[in-house]
């Protein structure tokens, strides 16, 4: 019932900013709606969007389930898509599906270091994740930054600071037109967050470690070896999600890669509770509704932060809904003002 | 008799339990009164209610003849009522004068607190430095602090809540000796307790509490302890069990050989203590809160490293931590906390079962049916109710929360058990239970070691007992040896003291 | 080596990390109080940054600095009233609330910005020149690097003067730290626990967005898109370093402050270091400061648990 408390609220957010946008919300929702899934290729561009997301995302959900907070989403995704981008233009002479996995690898293995040590550093020293792993956003988009500005940027680029285009061999297919590789990957990897949390010991370590610590120390679990586990874990999927949009979508590492996916994935995952389904539903809606007010630019100027708002808003309706006192509050407030005493 | 407090019709509930079902009791001025009752008959609610901890759900208060609605505990102690809780409720990392000044008495310098608590100290005397931080002090000096501040306020009614359990013999009987002078003075006490003893020791009229309940009051000289017994569990009350074995021969499979621990500031917590526990005998441990139950706990569990000593599995030394995981001994543990350090609260039963030592162990995938079944049956066994493999912690009472954590434990057939205070806060019927346990493991040729600060069950179930003070583990010795009086003044240090006396 | 000798000793480079550890230091002090209560407020960045987008606008559209200063606060305040509600009435997670609300931020102020300015560009502004203090304005050396501040410093000096009495040697100060080591011992002082914690998160939206409205108006003097820059987080940790004392967050946040100072000035001389690697110092800086100073932190023992009285 909270979940659909929910929704109802954000909506009604959605609703008010519309409006106070100065737009008519139905012909508005509907141009979004059309954007979002319309076409064939709005689908596929509302995929193409949820991706990066979503995969960082199911990181930031596993780590949540250990009671951490990866707030590293944006330097993760950096990482991956450097080291994408290093393999692709390093190698572009490999055949294609090699050139593909190691780029992917590359990738994944870049945004795992990078979120490794927000997790050593919480392990070994016990330095909250949430300081260290925003310093480490910025950290990364520096090193981007002087990498796109000095020894990978484009010479042909007429200036701006971005990398050359990968070649066509490392570009990511889509099939049928319609379903980018990398919507796969995504949906493989929802599978294998679901396995590992559902059906795996380690899986019940972390949940466990997330519920009770006390519990966790006393039966045995290492709490170090399972921080920096879930930690490179959320990396890894994070700089997974920066390798995909990288070699599916953008083609070319610049400083504006990651339009702040890191933190619309911790809030995707925030409101799926951390399960994987819920990650998985929550990202695409969040994907689709991003293309749709991408596309409904063109018919009416919908302002893209407007799914920002609604993603927080979502978050904080979630919260409301799962607080402690919140029940004590409404009962509270309702008898009061109903006169009914509680019998 | 004029009431000085009269609670009529208190009811409380907390979600579907109903902690008071229409509940009313009259205390009359300048007398004990005893609350009595198990754990979890409604007796600290009662009292939380009376001093605006907790908001009734309906009824009313008076005290003396005037009608209060105390919505906060300083309007409680506005309307003339103290209490002392069983956890002392002071601010830990404040000195003693701060807390004073938190709770309204002075400004927080140690003069302005003397001088606020100069007219109580002569009846509850307070010797402790009003520059001391709170969390440096023992359970009992804070006790003092708490009952001196409601004294200082000049309340008439005072109540306090089980305080003898963190109290040696002898400061209990200090504390009675006080509480009658305070009686003396015109006030009244209120004493929340679920001791026989203490209620024919101190009090003059009893209210007995049983299932939310007021199930009567009467006067202590008219009844027996039998009647009282009974008035409590609302049945005859179950003897001891099992019987106590003598003499175990069975293999040493726990040996704690002189094992010190240190505190974070080098304090010493556990001093070179000797300890063996075989096969097919329960060694029990006394001793008040706070004297080195919690490192030995952890250093038996494995949880923690002597500083100094060796602790030997089937006499085999371990070196370290990691060393534990190759011993041959299994070993079950039954931690103090079963909310937070024994369950998952917000786990499902059947994950709970699985998230012991032996976790590590599996490998690959789970089969949830096989787990869920195998969790079925786990809980059905050990008299779980009701035994649901999907049910949460959270809605378990805490004899099963207690249960589950035993079926945990023993399902991997351990050799050892350590439990730590197996049945605190549990029901009569589930303490009977977890103990009748304990004595099958023994009769079954476990060993069992149980560290407890209830002396009731160290007596009930130790074939051997012995007593922690200030770290020191006076040598277990055959319980039928021993006799209460004994226990408590080990429990006081005062045999430590004159075996030193005598040394001399 | 020459360079850096003369950037060092150059009385600019400490005025710059006196302006620079500013909106540090003000989001840093409210938190202390925060975070003395028992509430760890996560949400600083978007206080910071409401504050600063509502001092734009104010300033915009009355064209005087000082509106542009009460329109900042009231914009942070209403982030803090949501964290406090949130937190401290519904019992919900802090962690969380912060976080959604940071996102929020992000969000509004770039809508608002869209939807208010024609182009999506925010206007620059009028804002608070430097402050110069008669006589002491011309000693040498500490003339150029203390006395010549905008008066928002002199202001912050003086709430952190404010904030460690009150905080260490009045009543409410004392009552304010009792419930961020044990609500429930305080509720049973009769200490109302929930009203002081109120205070304090609205004490630390004030300060928080002070600092977001001084990082529009004494700085850059016009709005554009996070301009908050992981300020807010640094200043999470300046807390820490700074022992939970309003007095040691200052020279706490001057570590920080200087170090970007440092960056920003050999950007500028003739060493040879990519510019974009200096930028990222003052982050490196945050985690290895950290990292020295958590082992012997101690922070209020109840902070960031969930207090609901049944």
């Amino acid at each position: 019932m909270a979940l659909g408390l929910a929704l109802i609220g954000t909506l009604a957010v959605g609703l008010v900013a519309l409006l106070a946008a100065g737009l008519e919300p139905i012909s508005t929702l509907q141009a979004i709606i059309d954007g979002a899934v319309g076409t064939p290729y709005a689908i596929r561009q509302s995929l193409t969007e949820a991706v990066p997301v979503t995969l960082a995302a199911l990181g930031v959900a596993v780590a949540f389930r250990a009671g951490l907070f990866n707030l590293g989403g944006d330097g993760q995704i950096y990482m991956g898509a450097l080291g994408a981008v290093g393999v692709s233009l390093l190698f572009p002479d490999l055949p294609p599906i090699l050139l593909i996995a190691a780029a992917l690898i590359v990738g994944t293995l870049g945004g795992l270091i990078w979120g490794g040590i927000a997790g050593v550093l919480r392990a070994k020293l016990r330095l909250s994740e949430i300081i260290t792993t925003i310093m480490l956003n910025f950290i990364a988009f520096w090193i981007v930054s002087y990498l796109v500005n000095g020894p990978l940027k484009d010479p042909g680029g007429s200036g701006y600071p971005v990398t050359r285009e990968i070649g066509v061999s490392a570009q990511l297919p889509v099939f049928g037109d319609l379903i980018p590789s990398g919507a796969v990957l995504m949906l493989l990897a929802a599978f294998a967050v679901w396995i590992l949390l559902e059906r795996t010991s380690t899986g019940i370590k972390i949940k466990g470690t997330g519920s009770s610590a006390s519990a966790s120390r006393f039966a045995g679990v290492s709490m170090a070896r399972i921080t920096i586990l879930v930690m490179g874990l959320a990396g890894a999927l994070a700089g997974l999600g920066g390798a995909v949009s990288l070699q599916g979508d953008q083609y070319k590492l610049g400083e504006f890669f990651t339009p702040g996916w890191g933190f619309t994935a911790v809030a995707v995952a925030l409101i799926g509770r951390g399960t994987a389904i819920g990650t998985l539903v929550t990202g695409i809606a969040v994907g689709a509704l991003r293309s749709g007010i991408l596309s409904a630019q063109g018919t009416a100027e919908v302002p893209a932060a407007i799914a920002q708002i609604l993603v927080a808003a979502a978050v904080l309706f979630v919260i409301v809904g799962n607080a402690e006192g919140a029940g004590q509050l409404v009962r509270r407030v309702w008898t009061r003002r109903t006169g009914l005493a509680n019998e | 008799m004029t009431a000085l407090v009269k609670m009529s019709g208190i009811v409380k509930k907390f979600g579907d339990t109903v902690a008071n079902d229409d509940v009313s009791i009259e205390i009359a001025a300048g007398e004990v009164h005893a609350l009595l009752g198990e754990n979890g008959a409604g007796k600290t609610t009662l009292m939380n209610i009376l001093y605006g901890l907790t908001i009734p759900d309906g009824g009313t208060i008076e005290v003396g003849g005037v009608s209060v609605a105390p919505r906060n505990p300083a309007d409680a102690i506005g309307a003339g009522v103290g209490m002392v809780h069983q956890h002392p409720l002071v601010v830990g990392a404040l000195t003693v004068a701060e807390n004073f000044s938190l709770g309204g008495l002075g400004d927080g310098s140690a003069d302005s607190m003397l001088a606020a608590i100069a007219g109580v100290v002569d009846t509850i005397p307070l010797d402790v430095d009003p520059r001391a931080r709170i969390d440096s002090l023992p359970m009992s000096l804070r006790q003092r602090v708490e009952i001196v501040r409601c004294l200082a306020h000049g309340v008439r009614v005072l109540v306090l809540d089980e305080p003898t359990a963190v109290l040696t013999p002898d400061e209990v009987e200090q504390l009675f000796g006080e509480m009658r002078r305070v009686v003396d003075q015109g006030r009244s006490v209120i004493f929340i307790t679920h001791k026989l003893a203490e209620v024919q020791t101190i009090a003059r009229r009893v209210t007995v509490l049983r299932g939310g309940r007021n199930v009567g009051s009467f006067n202590v000289g008219e009844m027996s302890s039998a009647q009282l017994a009974e008035q409590m569990v609302g049945r005859e009350a179950k003897r001891a069990h099992g019987n106590v074995n003598e003499r175990a021969t069975g293999e040493v499979r726990l040996g704690l050989r002189g094992v010190s621990a240190l505190g974070d500031d080098g304090e010493c917590l556990l001093d070179a203590v000797d300890l063996e526990v075989r096969a097919g005998e329960i060694v029990a441990i006394a001793g008040v809160e706070g004297n080195g139950q919690r490192p030995l706990a952890d250093i038996c569990f494995g949880l923690r490293a002597p500083d100094s000593g060796l602790v030997l599995h089937d006499g085999e030394p371990l070196a370290n931590l990691k060393s534990w995981g190759r011993s041959k001994v299994a070993i079950a543990r039954i931690p103090e906390d079963r909310r937070h350090e024994g369950l998952l609260i917000n786990a499902p039963l059947w994950e709970n079962l699985r998230f012991g030592p032996n976790l590590a162990a599996r490998r690959g995938l789970i089969n949830r049916r096989r787990e869920v079944e195998r969790a079925r049956l786990l809980l059905e066994e050990f008299g779980v109710v009701p035994p649901d493999p999907m049910a949460l912690p959270s809605a378990l009472s805490g004899g099963n929360q207690q249960k589950v954590v035993l079926a945990r434990e023993l399902s991997s057939d351990p050799d050892l058990l350590v439990a730590v205070n197996p049945t605190r806060g549990l029901d009569i019927g589930a303490q009977g239970e977890v103990r009748d346990r304990l004595c099958r493991l023994r009769d079954e040729g476990k060993a069992v070691l149980v560290i407890s600060t209830d002396l009731d069950e160290v007596l009930e179930l130790g074939d051997r007992v012995g007593v922690l003070y200030r770290g020191r583990l006076e040598s277990p010795t055959t319980r039928n040896a021993v006799d209460r009086a004994q226990i408590g003044e080990a429990m006081a240090g005062l045999s430590a003291e004159r075996a030193a006396g005598v040394a001399q | 080596m020459n360079d850096l000798f003369h950037i060092i000793t150059s009385a600019t480079l400490y005025a710059a990390a006196i302006r620079l550890a500013l909106p540090i230091f003000l989001a840093a002090l409210g938190e202390t109080f925060a975070e003395r209560s028992g509430l760890v407020n996560v949400g600083l960045e978007g206080m910071m940054l409401m504050g600063a987008f509502g001092a734009v606008l104010g300033s915009d559209i009355s064209g005087s600095a000082v509106i542009g200063v009460l329109v900042g606060l009231l914009f942070a305040l209403f982030v803090a009233v949501i964290q406090g509600f949130v937190s401290i009435n519904l019992g919900g997670d802090q962690i969380v609330c912060g976080i959604a609300l940071n996102i929020g931020a992000l969000g509004v102020t770039a809508f608002l910005v869209r939807a208010i300015w024609a182009g999506g560009n925010a206007p620059q502004v009028e804002g608070f020149s430097a402050f110069h203090f008669p006589i002491l304005a011309d000693a040498p050396f500490l003339g150029v690097a203390i006395f010549q501040q905008s008066v928002f410093v002199y202001v912050a000096l003086l709430l952190a003067l404010i904030g460690w009495w009150g905080l260490m040697r009045t009543s409410w100060g004392l009552r304010l730290r009792g419930c961020g080591e044990d609500p429930l011992a305080c509720e049973s002082f009769g200490i109302p626990v929930k009203r002081l914690r109120w205070q304090a998160t609205l004490i630390c939206g004030l300060c928080a967005g002070l600092g977001g409205v001084f990082l529009a108006l004494g700085q850059l003097l016009t709005f554009s898109d996070g301009m908050s820059g992981g300020r807010g987080f640094i200043a999470l940790a300046v807390v820490i370093v700074a022992r939970w004392s309003p007095l040691l967050a200052i020279p706490s946040a001057l570590l920080f402050g200087a170090v970007e100072a440092f960056a920003l000035r050999v950007q500028s001389s003739s060493i040879n270091v990519p510019p974009e690697l200096l930028l990222a110092l003052p982050y490196v800086a945050t985690i290895v400061v950290y990292a020295i100073v958590v082992g012997r932190s101690n922070p209020p023992a109840a902070l960031g648990r969930t207090y609901i009285r049944q």
